[in-house]
């Protein structure tokens, strides 16, 4: 949409424009029309799976069953996290990632155009059949997004739909990955060396080879589950000599990699932001680099934490436990690197600044809780309890969303050409930054104190906590229709005042699309540019 | 009720937590075994080190964001790059890891140690209840969710869980275990993974069907510990609670010698003649705790998911049929044949066939189900095992 | 787009999707890999048909305990019980163990144990030279079976091991 203002004002300085009409959208290869796209439905798919979160919370405001029964519940938890993972925090970086690696390295599209476009609409294909499960015979999945055996072969009809689901977006989500690859080695301007690329491209480089190593795995462990319910197979089972925590062995093997693929573009925008910000240099920008590929590195090796309890040998627990401590390491870089960005900066807090100091403590909060139950003997105790969810949504909700948030304020202006409204952004953020900590704080000590996770209905001594997180989640989850309401509003014209080219003071130095005029034409870059910005050098 | 609560709640975070509830906690339980106190010392390790690096990190940040504010005049420096820096910052956290490393090998070893255990439980995870074996003594139960809870539990029930006591971790027959002896306990499931967990103990486990696993404890302490499972297993997950009970070791031989009397009425009650009340009186309570969670406490089930047993041309027909489906399941349908005793069995079957706006008129006696059900032999012991 | 980019770019993606086919192969291929990994380290506590003659020294000195457990799958209406719960023996002697499992219901009954030790390292020290365990069992209605297990120890078992449990569930397979 931000493209339909940039179609207005540009239209005339170029031989071809965008199609006309809804046509246009559904045949696109222009990568700032799919970024748009991905970035809509990413949007989209945030406020669906924010209702299913606000029908969770509403079930947990009081104990006692009020509003749902347990199998829709578990339904809830389960498409909850699938919609989210797979339908807003991927696409949205996606979106992001078309958007912008193109104008970040100086190329005028992405490499493969109309394998963009279908890996977009393959997404949307994907999220639309794992909706349509909700209305099947037995109802959604509702044995976690995890779908561990034997439990998810007790699903009902919806089962194959589910899983064909997977496959699909795990097929967008390769080819999203294979374009953004290729993008990379292939479209960079001349001068733009490797080491010299901006941290946002060089974070998405790594998770598109994250992504091309676990998609396949997880497609093949569900493609497994599939023959073991419909083809006789034994995968997974143990009458027929198979074994079920064998999944879960490569559940994780994706599934550990999987949440960095939602973490590493994340530490990318937070790193291209801060520094623009503080009006300084990000960092140890080569110590960033690594720190980024130790930790792709290390996400292959750490899996079976999340499964202390099965019953490892005791070897493999003490393995398992010091390879996951030693992931402290590269992210305690990233984050002591941001601080020394900010050090002696001249810093100012617009909204997108805000948003990514935020991200910078509330993410090492989740930093720290992962430390505590990287430790096997305590996991113990924290394994599948509301500490863990208070650990993954600290490290996903105010990390991940809020850096989304902060992306988005950071860069409309320079799609559009059009200034959000700074103070209502502002409220924005507070709310969400204060009912964000209403919401999932109080969930470490209702783990602690021993409230399992899933669990539709509690004991009442969890009650008080339980109906303050609840209070949190509906405050966060209604502060985001304010964003919605900027975001449109900013699109359709925002506060009337025109950005510059620059957008934010001194950006020129930090990025090539700061170079660009805004908005940003429909074609850029149909030569490569001469100068690179050499900021961090 | 409900203002007020949220007005308490509010006030909670406004004025810090002494106001809290009495059994509140925030923390994690230090429990009641040698082991749950050294997970507890390492948990208050690990937190006190992680505030300790907030406090340095979020100190330096703090100061930077108030300091170097444009607002303030203050201008950029425009260093980036020290190696001196990284270093320093790769080793620390380092030798912290480290230190943390040591203390949690040793108790994980220590977890690991089943071996001299003095005696063997074997818990079954089914959906949703627990079954205890007692490998020593030949005792062996179903332990689920107790009534009260399970009627306040279902959906508008009406019944306001705060007036239930200890709504949801509480069940119709808890574990026993003597104090001060090092019992092993084996795991595994019937049906899907579920979890043990009782914090008190220190530790969870999955109960695996086919695989066993193993996991043992010491409790210093008479109590009673309650725990739930933590593995999701289905529709309710929630509502299969553990309850532990542990008691002197001359009190818990006293109760072993009543179970074993128990297990010999029980015996002699499956054989003599029941009359058709008796029977749906007892039954009536047996469908309340083990089939009303899907077929509903009315019999008229869920639709598209779980079939209605009123009407039910299933209960309406054949007894043996009925019998035979209860016995051995079928599908998301338990094979009751294993969970419940002939009396029970019988009970149940017979209610339904009368009640829940049923009236077939006949019945079924335990002996009969006796014969049917997949009873456990005598177990044979070693004798000079003791 | 020219010529020498299209190229550059096909090139990728073919390396690219040829990753793609080698991560999936690699999914299917950590079945095997698994259970060559359990065999060794003991992870999930499954034995395997050791058919090789044992030759070991009978270590009187050392007595261990073996314990052997059962326990049926849901749905599995059969009566399944060791003879003994527990035996105690010297490592490298032949133990032997009945059981006995009757099919409780009015239908034939296919159904298969599964064999699970614990500790979970101890699993490349135990033998199992001959387990009702490895083939399918069928049982007609009613039917009551004696079934045998046969285990040898190695005796080069690390001491720190004093109990063992042979554990075997019994899972149905079919009714018909």
């Amino acid at each position: 949409m931000s493209a339909v203002t940039a179609e207005h004002e540009h239209d005339e300085h170029h031989d071809h424009g965008p199609e006309k009409g809804l046509l246009r959208w559904i045949i696109t290869t222009n990568h700032k029309d799919i970024g748009t796209l991905y970035l809509l439905f990413a949007l989209a798919m945030f406020f669906v799976g924010g209702a299913m979160a606000l029908v969770i919370r509403a079930e947990l405001f009081e104990p006692g069953m009020q509003f749902v029964s347990p199998q829709f519940f578990n339904s809830m938890t389960t498409m909850h996290a699938l919609v989210m993972v797979f339908g807003a925090v991927m696409p949205a970086f996606v979106g992001f990632a078309n958007w912008q690696i193109p104008l970040m390295i100086g190329a005028p599209d992405m490499a493969l155009p109309r394998m963009n476009n279908m890996s977009f609409w393959m997404l949307v294909g994907g999220i639309l059949l794992l909706a349509s499960t909700l209305f099947m015979e037995g109802g959604a999945p509702a044995s976690g997004w995890t779908l561990y055996p034997p439990l998810v072969l007790q699903t009902g009809a919806a089962l194959p739909f589910a899983i064909f689901a997977v496959h699909m977006l795990g097929i967008s989500s390769i080819m999203g990955a294979i374009n953004i690859i290729a993008t990379i080695f292939n479209m960079r301007a001349p001068k733009m060396t490797l080491m010299k690329m901006p941290l946002f491209v060089w974070t998405w480089l790594i998770t598109a080879f994250l992504l091309i190593a676990i998609m396949p795995v997880f497609a093949g462990a569900v493609t497994m589950l599939l023959t073991d319910r419909f083809f006789d197979t034994s995968f997974f089972n143990a009458a027929g000599g198979g074994d079920p925590v064998l999944y879960q062995h490569i559940f994780w093997f994706f599934g550990h990699p999987e949440v960095y693929v939602m973490i590493l573009p994340t530490f990318g925008v937070a790193s291209t932001i801060i520094p623009v910000f503080a009006r300084k240099p990000l960092f140890g920008y080569s110590s960033m680099v690594y720190a980024t590929a130790a930790i792709a590195f290390l996400s292959f090796i750490v899996w079976a934490h999340h499964m202390f309890t099965v019953g490892m040998p005791i070897a493999g627990e003490l393995y398992f436990m010091y390879a996951t401590m030693l992931i402290a390491i590269p992210t305690g870089v990233k984050i002591f690197n941001w601080t020394a960005t900010m050090w002696q900066g001249s810093m100012t807090f617009e909204t997108p600044m805000l948003f990514s100091i935020a991200f910078v403590v509330l993410f090492t909060l989740g930093g720290f809780t992962g430390l505590m139950m990287a430790l096997a003997p305590v996991d113990f105790q924290y394994h599948d309890t509301y500490f863990i969810v208070a650990h993954f949504h600290y490290t996903l909700v105010p990390a991940s969303i809020f850096i989304l948030m902060a992306g988005g304020y950071f860069w409309l202006p320079k799609w559009t050409g059009n200034m959000y409204d700074e103070k209502l952004a502002k409220f924005h953020f507070w709310l969400s930054a204060i009912s964000v900590n209403i919401l999932f704080f109080p969930q470490h000590f209702l783990g602690l104190a021993g409230m399992p996770r899933r669990i539709p209905d509690y004991a009442v001594q969890f009650a008080d906590w339980n109906m303050v997180s609840s209070i949190g989640a509906f405050i966060f989850g209604f502060s985001q229709l304010l964003f919605l309401y900027i975001v449109i509003k900013t699109i359709k014209g925002g506060t009337g005042e025109k950005v510059s080219d620059e957008v934010w003071e001194d950006a020129h130095k930090h990025g090539l699309e700061w170079t660009l005029p805004s908005p940003v034409p429909y074609h850029t870059f149909a030569t490569p540019p001469e100068k690179i910005p050499t900021e961090h050098f | 009720m409900k203002t007020k609560q949220l007005f308490a709640s509010l006030l909670l975070m406004a004025y810090g937590l002494g106001t809290a509830q009495a059994d509140y906690t925030l923390n994690l339980m230090e429990g009641v075994t040698s082991i749950s106190k050294d997970v507890y010392g390492l948990h208050m390790l690990v937190l006190w080190v992680c505030v300790f690096i907030g406090i340095v990190v979020f100190g330096a940040m703090f100061y930077s964001i108030y300091f170097h504010r444009k607002s303030r005049g203050y201008q950029a420096s425009n260093f980036h790059e020290s190696t001196k820096v990284e270093i320093l910052w790769t080793i620390i956290p380092t030798v912290i890891l480290i230190l943390l490393a040591i203390p949690a090998t040793k108790v994980m070893l220590e977890m690991d140690d089943v071996q001299d255990s003095e005696m063997t439980i074997k818990v079954t995870g089914w959906q949703w209840k627990w079954e205890y074996e007692y490998l020593d003594s030949g005792i062996r139960f179903f332990s689920s969710l107790d009534e009260a809870s399970n009627k306040a539990r279902q959906l508008n029930s009406g019944i306001d869980p705060r007036t239930v006591p200890n709504y949801l971790l509480n069940v119709d027959k808890p574990l026993v275990v003597p104090i001060n002896t090092k019992i092993r306990f084996l795991f595994t499931a019937a049906d899907v993974i579920h979890s043990w967990w009782v914090p008190d103990l220190g530790w969870k486990k999955d109960t695996i069907p086919g695989f066993i696993n193993e996991a043992w404890t010491s409790v210093e302490k008479a109590g009673t510990y309650r725990g739930q499972c933590t593995e999701l297993c289905g529709k309710d997950h929630g509502f299969m609670p553990i309850v532990v009970i542990a008691m002197e070791k001359a009190d818990y031989a006293a109760w072993v010698a009543e179970q074993k009397s128990a297990a010999v009425e029980a015996a002699s009650a499956a054989e003599k003649d029941w009359t058709q009340e008796d029977l749906i009186a007892q039954g009536e309570k047996v469908y309340a705790n083990n089939c009303a969670s899907c077929h509903m406490a009315d019999g008229a089930g869920i639709a598209g998911t779980f079939p209605a047993v009123s009407n039910s041309p299933v209960v309406l027909g054949d007894m043996n049929a009925q019998v035979e489906l209860m016995l051995n399941g079928k599908g998301m349908m338990p094979a009751f044949g294993q969970m419940l005793d002939p009396v029970d069995f019988a009970a149940v079957a017979t209610f339904i066939r009368n009640g829940l706006g049923n009236a077939v008129g006949d019945s079924i006696q335990p002996a009969a189900i006796k014969s049917l059900q997949a009873a456990i032999p005598e177990v044979v012991y070693d004798d000079d095992d003791e | 787009m020219n010529a020498d980019l299209e190229r550059k770019n096909k090139k990728t993606v073919r390396a690219l999707v040829f990753l793609v086919l080698m991560m999936f192969l690699f999914a299917v291929a950590l079945i095997p890999l698994y259970d060559i990994l359990c065999e060794i380290t003991g992870i999930n506590g499954k034995t395997k048909q050791d058919s090789a003659v044992l030759n070991y020294t009978i270590d009187t000195q050392r007595e261990i305990i073996v314990e052997f457990i059962t326990s049926l799958g849901a749905g599995t209406n059969l009566a399944f019980k060791a003879d003994k719960y527990e035996l105690k023996v010297h490592p490298g002697e032949v133990i032997s163990m009945g059981f006995t499992a009757s099919n409780k219901t009015d239908q034939r009954m296919t159904a298969k144990a599964v064999p699970s030790v614990t500790p979970g390292p101890s699993v490349s020290y135990v033998k199992n030279t001959e387990c009702f365990c490895f083939d399918t069992q069928v049982f007609e209605a009613g039917e009551t079976k004696h079934l045998k297990v046969q285990i040898v120890i190695n005796p080069a078992l690390p001491e720190r091991y004093k109990r063992l449990t042979f554990g075997l569930t019994f899972l149905i397979l079919l009714t018909k």
